[in-house]
């Protein structure tokens, strides 16, 4: 165990809207929970599920202050880092959301976070799954 | 022997935002410490490659504001900077150079390595570490024991090369005299039974080998996380302090003072400080000793609820106890 508890933030977890107020995704805040700066090259892996349901790696966009990039473009980002202790936005590309209609006040969030640590054989994996409140 | 403190001590506080890297650094002086280590990519990822001589300056002005010297830089081998490859032996060195050339631009005299390092890496960097007049060492951490063949062949290398560039960053958690009670009590949160917990301990004090104490819990019909426990005590191991060598405390760059907790007396629950350091004096270690609190990492369990472990009052007892150890050898004459 490791930060996992300050994983998943309480706040920041809602829809997001086109400019046409139609659903395009969710979005939700983490922190990685790995004790240094991670370098952007270094995410192997991101999954999350929503009330069970998991997206698909291309569906995921992942904002820090350096930008917002798909797993895909961070493989090739070792000098760039995800800061330790920030908050960054994880963006799930996802036309219905967090589904039309679902007006539960929480959900179940499930978040794996994997990372190429060159020292450790199995590389760092965190997995948090806690209820967090679906903002409007 | 000077004490330090490592960053990591603070690292939920500075995770949290509740203390920049300038907070921490007067807490580092606050607690009496005269040196301080830091890992820069928890503390200052951004200036790491190519920092700017504001930062630089800064840095410095901190060290002479609060009275400290920079001693210790904790770097990591990251070969697996890519997915589909590794990194060359050329990759490699530039990526260290970097690495060490930001440290030396800081004031760090210690580069903190990994075993994970080769020891033909190592043998390749050596006239790096000539060039920028600094020295590496090898963190030796549990469960990781001092008869370690990694270590063996370090040893053999530095002999054989006859260079006083490397040496050993002494971890003090291979000195574990008591399973970690921080550890214990999160194993229990997360399901191990008490009844398990105390046999644990009990048996790790009387230093039972590990598949005796696994055979105990089977016979009292282990459940998943009774086991889980002890492979979570398991890492903790107890080095007899007398098998620190003269040639082995002679390699000492630095001592990692780890802790997982420090009672109000100021004494370690587990770690055996009480027998180490007055050896290490006894056998003319005159380094620092630096402290690297742990104890956080147990209360980060969701079970565990929003308690925060105090990292300030932890670091302030840790180097309260090393000043009196210090105190009580002569090495300071």
């Amino acid at each position: 165990m490791l930060l996992e508890k300050y994983m998943l933030c309480d706040e920041g977890f809602h829809n997001l809207f086109d400019e046409h107020g139609e659903t395009r995704g969710f979005q939700f805040l983490m922190r990685s929970t790995y004790y240094r700066s991670v370098r952007l090259s270094l995410i192997e892996g991101l999954t999350v599920k929503v009330d069970g349901k998991e997206y698909r790696r291309e569906q995921i966009r992942l904002t820090t202050r350096e930008g917002t990039f798909s797993l895909d473009e961070m493989t090739t980002m070792p000098e760039l880092y995800w800061e330790f202790g920030e908050k960054a936005v994880v963006t799930v590309l996802e036309q219905d959301g967090l589904g039309r209609g679902n007006n539960e006040p929480y959900r179940k969030l499930d978040v794996t976070l994997n990372l190429r640590v060159s020292y450790a054989f199995k590389g760092f994996s965190a997995s948090v799954c806690k209820l967090v409140r679906q903002e409007c | 022997m000077k004490t330090c403190v490592s960053l990591y001590s603070l690292q939920e506080m500075f995770y949290l935002g509740k203390l920049d890297f300038e907070g921490c650094v007067a807490a580092v002086s606050a607690s009496g410490a005269q040196g301080i280590e830091i890992l820069p990519e928890m503390n200052c990822c951004k200036q790491y490659k190519n920092p700017t001589p504001a930062f630089v300056e800064t840095w410095k002005g901190w060290m002479e504001k609060y009275h400290l010297e920079p001693v210790c830089l904790d770097i990591f081998p990251d070969y697996k900077l890519y997915a589909n490859r590794f990194l060359t032996l050329r990759e490699q060195l530039e990526m260290f150079r970097s690495n060490v050339e930001f440290g030396k631009k800081l004031g760090f005299s210690i580069i903190r390595g990994l075993r994970a390092t080769s020891l033909y890496f190592l043998e390749q960097a050596l006239p790096l570490l000539e060039e920028y007049d600094v020295s590496m060492g090898i963190e030796l951490h549990s469960p990781t024991r001092l008869s370690d063949p990694y270590f063996g062949k370090l040893f053999e290398l530095i002999e054989r090369t006859g260079t006083r560039r490397l040496g050993l960053v002494l971890d003090l958690s291979i000195f574990t005299n008591h399973a970690p009670g921080v550890l214990v009590r999160q194993e229990v949160r997360k399901g191990a039974r008490q009844v398990v917990a105390d046999y644990v301990c009990e048996q790790y004090d009387k230093r039972t080998p590990q598949d005796e104490i696994e055979r105990g819990i089977r016979q009292m019909g282990g459940t998943p996380k009774d086991f889980a426990l002890l492979k979570a005590v398991a890492h903790s191991c107890y080095e007899e302090p007398t098998n620190l060598t003269q040639s082995i405390v002679d390699k000492i760059k630095l001592v990692h003072a780890k802790s997982y907790e420090v009672d109000e007396n100021d004494r370690d629950t587990c770690i055996d400080c009480e027998t180490v350091i007055p050896m290490l004096a006894s056998k003319g270690y005159t380094g620092y000793i630096s402290t690297e609190y742990e104890g956080q990492r147990f209360f980060h369990d969701p079970e565990c609820g929003p308690f925060e472990v105090d990292e300030v009052e932890q670091l302030n007892r840790h180097q309260r106890m090393l000043k009196r150890l210090i105190a009580g050898t002569n090495s300071n004459r």
